[in-house]
This record gives C-alpha cells, structure tokens and sequence, in this order.
C-alpha cells in the first residue's frame, strides 16, 4: 500500500472519486491485453493535464513508480504495473477539443478512443488514417505510445506518420509541448517523433494533434484464394512492384483459415493454402483500372478464385473472415501466443514460409496472419496452458521466428511493442551501444526512473 | 574562430574516431555535407571546431525496390539518387529543383521539404533507419527497413531538424514512393492575394490530388500568381483539372503538362533562392496564414519586398527582403501571431524546448556538436 | 451451467478490451471493474479459488451491476457469454449468501404471485388517483426507504384497470381466422400498461386472428436474471402446460423480457428429460409482437395519416435476446404521415434491465439520462418501444426531463392509424 500522506495529497489533487485503492480494484487494473499481470497500488484518474502534473511532481517526490494507462488493450504488457505504484489512468481525459477542416487537423485529448476519433471526423468526409483492430477500445494516446499500426497501413501508414504535435508531461511534472503545438515550430527539432513508441517510458501524452486524412471517395474489396502460400506472397510482391499501393492487403493461411471456416463456414476450398484480402480506394475515375490490374496479377500468380464485394454487405462477409481470426482460434487450442515480426516486404513469402516450416520441427500448430503489405507477420502459435512442455516448444519457436526475421533485417515487433514480453530479446537486435544510447535518452527525460519503470528497457 | 581541421570522411569509423580526438582536445565538431554555407556561420564560434564532411560517403549501399527502400550514405546528394531512383520507377518526394545539391543528411538535419510539401510532407516522413555517431564517438543504429518498427525507441526523427548537434548522420534508409502516373498544374494570376486565398480554400475544400497551392509575387511583376500542383493517375488528375476550371470560372489560367511543371520549377528556384539569410520565414497554422497573407496586402507590406511566397497547402510564408525593411515587416507580421488558435504560426528565432535542452545535456554535456548555431548558441544550453 | 464449463467460459476470455465500447456500465463509471473484461476476471479469481464467492462484498457490487444487456456478448471476438456467467455467479453469491429481504419481497413475494401484483396494481392505482402520492412523496415518509422511493417515481402515472379485466369487453369471435394466437400477457403489460395489451388484442383481431389469453405465471425472466434458478423453473414449467393445452399456432408477446425468457425455456430445461421435449414444442411458437405483425400478417391497406416524429428504442431482450430490430421500424414506417429519425445509440440498454432501475438506481439514473438525451436530439415525439419494462423506465426518464413526449409500442401507433384505439 502507498504511503498515507502520499494518498491523501493524491485525493487532494484528483479528488476521492478519482483514486481507486481496494483491494479488488488493483486485481482490475493489474492486467492489460498480454498475459502479464501486476498489481499497482492506487488507481487514478486524473482529468487535466494539471492534475497528471501535479501526480508526476508526486511521484518523484515520493519515488513511485507510475505507469500511464489507456485502456489497457497493450498486447506486450505495457500498461502493467510491474513495480505496483500508480496506475494512471486516463480514459476520462477523453474530449475531442478541436477539429479543423482547413489544417486538416483534430485536436484530442488522450483517452479519445480511436474509434470515436473517427466518428466525429467521418461525417466531415475525413478519417484518422491508423485503424488498429482494437479501434473500439484503444485510445489515441496509447495509439501514439505504442506507434500503432492498421489495416489501413499500406496505403496511409502507421500512428507516426499522423501525429503532427503534443502536449507531454514530463516526470518531474514539467508539462512540454512538442511539434506543431510547440512554439517555433518548424524552426526546432521536432520531438514529437521520439514519444511515438516509447511505450509511456518518457512522459505523459496528455494532448495529441492528430493530421486527417480526406476520406477516399470509393473502395473496392477482393479475396483471393490461392493453393500455396508461395504464390499469394509473390502476388503481393507483384501488387507492390507494379506500383500499386492497396489500401490493404492481408493474408491468412491455413490454419487460419480451417479454424475461421469450421467457426462461420464460409465455404472456403478446403485445399486453399492462402486467402489474400485485399482493398484498394481511391476516386470513382481511377478505381476501375487499378482493379483490373490486381485481377490480371492474380490471375497470373494462379489464384483459384477471386472474389469481389459489390457492395457493403458483401465487404462485410469478406471481412469476417478476417476479423473472426483470433476468436475462432479458441476451437482449435485454448491458448496462443501472437508474435508481430516484420520484414521488409519483399521477404514476407520467404518469412511465412520459414514459419510454416518451425510449425512442422516443433510440432505445434502455427496459424498465421500477416498484415502482407506491410511485411508484418502475426503468427499465432496454439497452445494448451495445461501442457507445460508445449509452451515450452511455443517459445523455443518463438525465438527462432525472432531470429529468422531479424537475419532478414526485420524487427522483433512491428506493432505490438516490446513491453516486458519481448525485453530479452532486445540484445538480439541491438548492440550495446544501441541500447545504452536508447537508456541515455530515456535517463535524459526519467532521470530517477518513474516512469513505466522495466518496459522497453532493462534498467 | 578557428576552423583547426576539415575532415573527409570515408566511412563511419573514421568519424567515430575523429569525433572522439576532437572532444578530447575540446574543440566544436561541426557535421557538413558540402559544408558550403556553414563556414560564414562558424565567424562568432566561442571555440575552435572540427568539421567533419560526408561528402565522400555518397554511396547507394542497398537499393529494395520490392520494399520501396534505399539505405544511402549521408553524404549522397538529392540529385544524385533521384536520378538513380528516377531509372527505376520510384522516388524520393523531396523535389530536386530546390534542393539538388544538398547531401541527404543535411536535409534531414535541417528537415526540408519539396514544393510538393503539402502532400508529401517533409523529409522526417520518409525515415525508416538511421545510422550515426554520437558524440561520444559510438556508432549507433535506429530503426530498420520496414514501414513498421516499434523495437525499441525510435530515433528515426529526432535528427529532422537537429542541425548537427545531437550527432553526425552517416547511413539513412528512406521509404519510397512509387512514380506517379501523371503531374500537370494550373497557373494563374490574380488580381490580388485576396483572391488567391480564397481560391486555395476552395481549392482545399475539394479535396483533390492537389501536390503544391503556392501563391506567390516578385518585384519584378507586380501581379500575384497562384500556382495550382495535381499528381495521381491520369484519369483523376485530367477530371481534378476540370474541377479546378470550375472553382476558377472566368478567371483566366493556363493549364502546364508535367514537362512543362519541371520547367517551371527549376526557373522558379533560379530566380528566388530561398536560403537567404534575409529571408523572413514563418509558418504553422494555416489559418493564420490566410489572415496574415490578406491583412499583409491590405497594408501595402508586399509592395517594399523583392519576392514572397504564400504556401497555402503546407502553410509557409517566405518572404525576401532588403536588410533595412526586414525588422519592420516581421514587426508588423508578429502581430498577426497572436491569434489564439491550437498551433502557432511562428517567426522568431525560437528557443528550442525543454524536452531538447534535456536531451541535448545528456548526449552533448559539453556542448561540442555544432557549438554556436541557433539551437546551441546564445544563453541558451547556458 | 456446472462449475466447470463455468471455468472454462470465463477462460474465453482473452482480455482484448472490446467490451469498453458498448458496456454502458463502464461508460459511466470508467471503472475496469464494471465492464465485461473485469467482470469476467473477477469471476475467474474466484472460480480459480483465490476468492470465494459472496467474501468480497465489492466482487458482489460489480457483478450485480451488470445489466445483463448482452451488448458485450454479441460484439465479442471470443464470444464470451458474460451475461450467463453474471447469473451464474449471482446464483453462486445467492446461494453463498441467501437472498437478501428485498429480493424476496419483490420477486418471491410479488413477482411469483399473480395476485399480489393485482393487489399492488390496485394499491398503486389507488395511491395515484387519490393523490396519496402526492403526499407521500412531500412528506418524504418514502425516503426511508431509498429503494422504495425510486420505485415510486419509476411507476407508471395514470393506471387504467388491468388488461384481464378489460378482456371480456376486447376479445371477440373472428370468423375464418388466419391463426390462433395464444397471447402472453405478462405482469407488467397486464398490471401497469394495459393500454398496449388492448391495442394488441383488438389489431390481431382486425387483422384476422382469433386470440386468446391464457391465465399465466410470471415468465421468470426477472428470476433468472437475479439468480434464482429454482423459481424459474418452477415458473416455466407451469407456463408451459397452460399454453400446451391450448394448441395455440403461435405464442405471442408484446413484452420483449417475457418473449426471450419465454424462448428460453428449451435451454433451461435441456438436462430435464420428463421437460425437455414440452419445452421445446413451447419455445418453437413464441414470437414477438412486431415480428409476427410484420412477417405473418399481410401489409395494412387501411392505415389512415398520422402526422408524427417516431424514434425507436430497442429493448436489450429484442434487439440481442430475439433478434429483432428491423421489424418495429419497418411497421413504424408503413404508417403514413410518420417521419421516423433513427436515434443514435438506439440499442444500448436504458438502465431499466428488469428490476436494475430498483436495484441499482445510480447506475441506472445515469444510464437512462443518456438515453433522453439522445433521444431529445431525435426531435422525436414518440418514443417507441417493444417492452414494458423499457416503457417504464423511458417514460420515467422522460418525466424526470420534463419532456413532453409519449412513450408508445408501434403496435399501439398501428391500432390508432386504424382507428382502433
Ligand atoms: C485484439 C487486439 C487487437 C489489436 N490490434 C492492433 C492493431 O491492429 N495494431 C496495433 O498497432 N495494435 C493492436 N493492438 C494493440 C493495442 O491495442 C495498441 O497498442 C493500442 O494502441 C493500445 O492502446 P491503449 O489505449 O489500449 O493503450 P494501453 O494498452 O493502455 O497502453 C499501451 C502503452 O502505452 C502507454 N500509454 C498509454 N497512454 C499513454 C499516454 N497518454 N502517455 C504515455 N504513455 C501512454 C502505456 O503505458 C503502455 O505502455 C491490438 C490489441 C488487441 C487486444
Ligand atoms: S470483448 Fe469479450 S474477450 Fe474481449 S475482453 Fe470483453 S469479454 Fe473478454
Ligand atoms: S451485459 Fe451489458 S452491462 Fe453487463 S458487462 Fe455486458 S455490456 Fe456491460
């Protein structure tokens, strides 16, 4: 339990409402989208920037860990308490302050959902380009720390390439602001760049401009399924290499697809090795052609039918297979680890089939998805928690799916974020010096260590 | 000042180790590409410095096209790998007219941007992976070659715009972007800047494949021109031009096919070099921009000056003035940014925020990069 | 649902968060232990032994706040059936704990007793019309008693004499009829909103079916849903012989509670082998109100202007219990002169949740203050709804905001355009 005196100048700052400290209330927030569980010792939710302030001054006063929390969906164990302390929360930081159809910009609160960012922007013909899959509950901020990735990201690229400034707490409680929100904009280094992905390691997202993105006039939806894995992954090669930019581009293999079919029975050739969805957008003047194109590549690459959705009912059947993915898995094994590696894109048919093959010598079932156009591989691996020795072959597969992507000059994770699951795998990718200039920085900013304390970093 | 020694490096170590003789010895170490324009800079240096030029470093060390990535070394220039990338297919969005001699690493480390800007953004956008030395002489790296990469922290952009003084870029991979099918723009002049901004609203309301939306003016011609950039397949830029005939009804233009926009750039930069030292640059909030823009007219202050642009897509203001006139002029302009909206539009020589003075302390303790610049000179880093 | 399959239900749970866009618990409270993910893990704590159930007063707390809207169940990845694991472990806390002193007075006492609840709907009546409610609520002699105060402003206004004593003057002999209906009147549209029982009757008639109304017992939804699984089935089984007897074409409900409960018995007697088969024949004819109008009758061709603004608000037990949300609108729009305007959120729950507004009238207050609100930005008059219960709770709402509009089920719209009522 927290010390006494810190408590009530935490209710003082917050107000009693705002701090949850009983015992259960800790079992609530002890856990957030991975399997790592870590109880923290006050819940708080602060409301302003200047209340998160005033808790940071708190907090290297006291020296108490402090880990920001969205809505808790991180898949790697970010928003976990590792070292108790406080759990801020800030899901009621969830205003929507401005949104601007010239500069073409919104203005957000942290604990915004990404869903309802796109809401409120859709009906002035914009979007917020990053969809992850978690839109529904995920926050901008904790879309922001963790760099999130979409569906979208072929085409309109990753969380990073939409944030145009912030307003950031620092852990002694300074309160900065970055980008386009800092003043001398355009004139200084822009360090909007380097929260994108720190995991809530080197300050407080408390405000965000986000850029919008004009919403395309008109989409087209394909499916294609293909008898090898091998030719899907050279379709997508050739998708890119002819200069198309597809909004989307996702594959399932097998596996996947078996379980999603027993789930919804979709009807999908049982000898389909790889389905390949794909949407491109656009203006109603250019959509045709490019169709034609994706068409004739998948005829030539042999795929053993394509599908095309006349309208959103049949979008949405396409899509259902897609989304129902995770869930349908449970038929198969109770449990799965999801790994995110990512490759550059012309090795994604070399790096699924790599998967494929640890799946055989470890004899554990691998169902695989990738975010194709991005190179960014989700290999489920099945598991049963109560067969130990399983696991055991699920990591060691693991690790030699880290090792593989990473002699492709890929990376451990593409979206999901190193948290603690993926920390001892860093000095597979890094150098020391790599590493001790990444804690340098992060010294830099948490010069006593608060801050999400054990994430990213072992320090 | 004293510049003790320019060095031309051939490669990351020999950096490395010159960075580290420099500090020893306690002098500056100033990071060049060509280093051209940096030497006038280095007149008020408070101590002796070092430069150290990639300029040899200039090759093309992996070129993916199937990833749409090129890794170079910093001292590469824009037109030298435009002209590769051009070859085959795709391209760098940072446009050659205006910056063809730069090395790579000197327009990151002043984060520059083509005229096609308002689409395409600034050179920050398209860093995947970097490669520099610190100035403690450790050779480190950041980021990848893929479009995704949260391993890590990325430090991708924390070089844009840090003019040398948090380490010297050596190896960059960049992100490409398939050639578009077709360029055309549409030119015309206005009867006033008045009627260039609204225009650029309705242009911007549109939404169309619009790449550049500049107006702009020179002494020479007394007459306001808007020019008008599309890019996309050839089908939506033909009907996006129909569009823009609309929005521009009597007005007289004239239509420019992509050869014709290539010329019209490369004779645009010739006559207004924008790196002046005279040049007031401002920009931020675009919103901002249309008032100043219509106000500045209002008050006659474009009539003293030899060459303004307005960039309405990118939200930019330049503007070239004679030596006497440039502190009046930014005296009026700054009374336009108090406007209260959620970013500012900026002119001053701006301190840069605590979050850099932190950063900077931790991986520069004694000042050495780049020591007397606008980031680091002054009272400053104190 | 033993304690195993509990288990692993609660183990369908792979934490993903989803549930936070549609729990209304957790919109208002922000609080992780208020929505389907928490819930479910505090559940799992337990079955995992690390609790016991009914130990933990505040585990108790956020397991009864639970709607049971079903809102997470039907957007969930993994399809976790949260709501039955809620009244699974209400069932294990009631039967940790016993009932408490409200829960039987209300649902043992009166629920389970068709006459009780005619006592109480003439004491009701009788303290409406006599002005005892004005007294009662000045004097504040309610206030002692929190629970019972709020239940005096969720109760109807203006009773009008309970549906079964109206029926002789309602049903009629049809000739040649198209269907015979047996028509569930459940407790709350007989005791409190007789109105929509009668626009029922007489438009099923108008429209050719020969309809009857069983004397019945509580459909034991509220039962359920408060864990008291014995009463349920006790209630079910004699419903069940009633309506059996009657050979009935289709069951019909304008109650959306009753309906899905009603469609339920199949599952709740799945392990009774005497039961099973009766239940199933049961369950196979229950319909609900809209969708037979809509499905199985022929289109009106005598439905005359009625000039109005109609919103729709889906009950949780139609709109995610029976699966209907196109039929309602569908007879809303066939009515000439009606301008329907979707409201937004139209599906979320209205906090009514059976006896939720009773239980856990914070919460509920709250929820159903964001339900008027959107329904003031419909610039409806008419709120229209398929369920007792919603009508309650809504029409309470709307007095609390002193709106001046009417809560209505379509079919009583129906009935007026024809001129029936
Ligand atoms: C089913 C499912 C699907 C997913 N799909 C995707 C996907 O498609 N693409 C993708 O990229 N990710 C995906 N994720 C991962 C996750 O949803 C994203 O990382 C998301 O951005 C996290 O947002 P959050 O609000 O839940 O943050 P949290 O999980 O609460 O926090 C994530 C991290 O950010 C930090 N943080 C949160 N808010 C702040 C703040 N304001 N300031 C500083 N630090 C902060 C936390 O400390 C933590 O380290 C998925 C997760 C699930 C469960
Ligand atoms: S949506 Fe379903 S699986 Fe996801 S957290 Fe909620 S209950 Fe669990
Ligand atoms: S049933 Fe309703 S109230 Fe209960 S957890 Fe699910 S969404 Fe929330």
């Amino acid at each position: 339990m927290l010390d006494k005196h810190l408590l009530v100048k935490l209710k003082s700052i917050v107000g009693k409402e705002d701090i949850l400290t009983s015992k259960i209330s800790r079992e609530v927030y002890a856990y957030d989208s991975s399997p790592f569980i870590h109880e923290p010792e006050a819940v708080v939710f602060p409301e302003t920037t200047a209340e998160v302030a005033e808790i940071l001054k708190l907090s290297e006063a006291y020296s108490i860990p402090v880990v920001p929390r969205g809505a808790g969906t991180c898949l790697s164990g970010g928003a976990v308490s590792l070292y108790g302390g406080i759990s801020l929360v800030l899901t009621k930081m969830d205003k929507i302050l401005d949104i601007d159809t010239v500069n073409e910009t919104a203005l957000v609160e942290t604990g915004v959902t990404n869903l309802n960012l796109q809401k409120a922007v859709e009906p002035l013909g914009f979007m917020f380009a990053p969809d992850p899959a978690s839109q529904k509950a995920a926050t901008i901020g904790g879309n922001v720390a963790e760099c999130a990735g979409g569906i979208r990201g072929v085409k309109y690229g990753v969380t990073k390439d939409h944030v145009l400034g912030l307003e950031v707490v620092l852990p002694g409680g300074e309160i900065v602001t970055t980008g386009a929100l800092a003043s001398g904009y355009g004139f200084i280094p822009d360090l909007t760049g380097i929260f994108s992905g720190s995991e809530g390691t080197f300050g407080i997202i408390t405000k965000i401009l986000v850029k919008l993105t004009v919403m395309p006039e008109t989409m087209r939806t394909m499916m294609a399924v293909f008898d090898s894995l091998d030719k899907a992954g050279e379709a997508v090669s050739a998708i890119i290499a002819k200069g198309i930019v597809p909004t989307t581009l996702e594959i399932m293999d097998k596996s996947m697809i078996r379980a999603v079919d027993d789930f919804l029975k979709l009807g999908f050739p049982r000898d389909a090795e790889a389905v390949l969805l794909l949407e491109v957008d656009g203006y109603e003047v250019e959509i045709d052609r490019q169709v034609d194109v994706i068409e004739e590549i998948f005829r030539e690459k042999k795929a053993s039918s394509v599908q095309s959705a006349k309208d959103r009912t049949e979008r949405e059947k396409l899509w259902l297979a897609r989304r129902s993915g995770n869930g349908a898995l449970g038929r198969i094994k109770p449990a799965y680890m999801v790994q995110d590696i990512t490759v550059p894109r012309h090795r994604l048919p070399q790096m699924l089939r790599f998967v494929s093959d640890i799946s055989k010598k470890y004899d554990i079932t691998i169902a695989q998805m990738a975010h194709a156009g991005d190179g960014n591989l989700h290999p489920h691996l099945l598991y049963d928690p109560d067969d130990p020795e399983e696991f055991e072959r699920v990591e060691e597969a693991s690790h030699e799916i880290f090792e593989t992507a990473l002699k492709m000059d890929g990376t451990l994770t593409g979206e999901h974020g190193i948290g603690l699951e993926k920390l001892p795998f860093m000095k597979l990718q890094f150098s020391e010096k790599d590493i001790s200039f990444m804690k340098r920085v992060k010294k830099a900013l948490d010069t006593n260590l608060n801050l999400n304390k054990g994430k990213v970093l072992e320090l | 000042m004293q510049i003790k020694d320019k060095f031309f490096a051939e490669n990351p170590q020999e950096i490395a180790q010159k960075v580290i003789e420099a500090a020893d010895e306690g002098f500056g170490i100033v990071p060049c590409g060509k280093g051209t324009n940096i030497e006038k800079y280095l007149a008020s240096a408070n101590k002796p410095v070092v430069m150290i030029s990639t300029e040899r470093m200039d090759s093309i060390q992996e070129f993916e096209r199937d990833n749409l990535s090129v890794k170079v070394q910093a001292g590469i220039t824009l037109a030298q790998l435009q002209k590769e990338l051009h070859e085959h297919d795709v391209f760098l969005p940072l446009t050659v007219e205006s910056h063809g001699r730069r090395t790579i690493g000197g327009l990151i480390a002043e984060n520059e941007a083509g005229y096609e800007e308002y689409a395409y953004g600034k050179i920050q956008d398209y860093v995947l992976g970097l490669e520099f030395v610190t100035p403690y002489g450790e050779i480190v790296k950041t980021g990848g070659k893929t479009v995704k990469n949260v391993s890590g922290y990325d430090f991708t952009r924390l070089f844009a715009n840090s003019l040398g003084t948090l380490g010297i870029i050596t190896s960059i991979t960049l992100k490409l972007r398939p050639e578009v099918e077709k360029r055309a723009a549409v030119i015309l002049e206005v009867p006033s800047l008045k009627e260039a901004s609204e225009i650029s609203k309705k242009i911007i309301q549109e939404k169309l494949v619009t790449v550049t939306l500049k107006g702009y003016k020179d002494h020479e011609n007394d007459k306001w021109r808007l020019i008008i950039g599309l890019a996309g397949f050839k089908e939506t830029v033909k009907h996006h031009l129909q569009k823009i005939k609309k929005v521009l009804g009597s007005l007289n233009y004239s239509e420019l096919d992509q050869a014709e926009v290539n010329g019209f750039w490369k004779e645009y930069y010739q006559k207004f070099p924008i790196y002046e030292d005279n040049n007031i640059v401002g920009m931020g909030d675009k919103r901002v921009l249309f008032k100043i823009a219509e106000s500045c007219e209002k008050n006659n202050l474009f009539s003293q000056v030899a060459f303004s642009e307005v960039d309405f897509g990118a939200g930019k203001l330049i503007i070239k003035t004679p030596k006497e006139t440039k502190e009046t002029i930014k005296e009026s302009l700054l009374a336009y940014n108090q406007e209260k909206f959620n970013f500012s539009f900026n002119f001053q020589k701006p301190q840069p925020g605590l979050i850099y003075k932190k950063i900077k302390t931790a991986l520069d303790p004694n000042n050495l990069m780049f020591p007397n610049n606008r980031l680091t000179g002054g009272e400053y880093l104190g | 649902m033993d304690n195993k399959e509990l288990k692993k239900k609660i183990r369908e749970c792979n934490r993903c968060g989803f549930c936070q866009d549609v729990c209304p618990t957790y919109r208002y409270t922000k609080n992780e232990a208020a929505v389907a993910r928490g819930r479910v893990r505090l559940a799992r704590l337990i079955s995992e032994g690390k609790y016991k159930w009914g130990e933990e007063d505040e585990i108790t707390e956020h397991i009864k706040t639970c709607l049971l809207c079903r809102a997470c169940v039907v957007n969930c990845p993994s399809s976790v059936i949260t709501d039955e694991i809620m009244m699974k472990a209400r069932e294990e806390i009631n039967f940790a704990k016993g009932f408490n002193l409200f829960h039987k007075l209300l649902y043992r006492g009166f629920l389970s007793h068709q006459e009780r609840l005619k006592v109480a709907g003439m004491l009701a009546r009788f303290y409406d019309r006599s002005g005892a409610r004005w007294i009662v609520r000045n004097s504040g002699v309610l206030n002692t008693f929190r629970k019972l105060k709020n239940m005096e402003n969720i109760l109807p206004m203006g009773l009008k004499p309970p549906l079964r004593s109206q029926l002789p003057e309602i049903l009629k002999q049809v000739n040649k009829p198209k269907f015979r209906i047996g028509y569930f009147a459940g407790c709350a549209t007989n005791t409190f909103f007789s109105d929509i029982g009668k626009a029922a009757l007489l438009y099923l008639q108008h429209r050719g079916c020969q309809v009857e109304v069983p004397e019945i017992q509580c459909c034991g939804g509220p039962h359920k849903s408060a864990g008291d699984m014995e009463e349920a089935k006790r209630l079910a089984k004699e419903n069940i012989v009633t309506f059996l007897k009657g050979d009935y074409d289709y069951i019909i409900s304008d109650c959306a509670t009753c309906g899905s409960t009603l469609k339920e018995y199949e599952e709740l007697f799945k392990n009774d082998l005497q039961m099973k088969e009766k239940a199933q024949q049961f369950s196979e004819k229950i319909l609900d109100l809209n969708k037979f109008i809509a499905d199985y009758l022929p289109p009106d061709e005598d439905l005359k202007a009625l000039d109005k603004k109609v919103t729709y608000h889906d009950p949780c037990h139609l709109v995610r219990g029976l699966e209907v949300t196109a039929e309602p609108r569908e007879l809303l729009k066939r009515i000439p002169g009606v301008e329907f305007r979707e409201m937004r959120e139209a599906d979320w729950c209205c906090g009514g949740a059976g006896s939720y507004c009773f239980t856990q009238q914070e919460m509920s207050a709250k929820i159903l203050e964001g339900k008027i609100d959107n329904f003031i930005e419909t610039g409806a008059e008419i709120l229209a709804t398929s369920c007792p219960a919603c009508t309650m709770q809504l029409s309470a709402g709307l007095r609390k905001k002193s709106v001046k509009a009417k809560v209505k089920h379509p079919v009583q719209l129906l009935a007026e355009s024809v001129g029936l009522v």
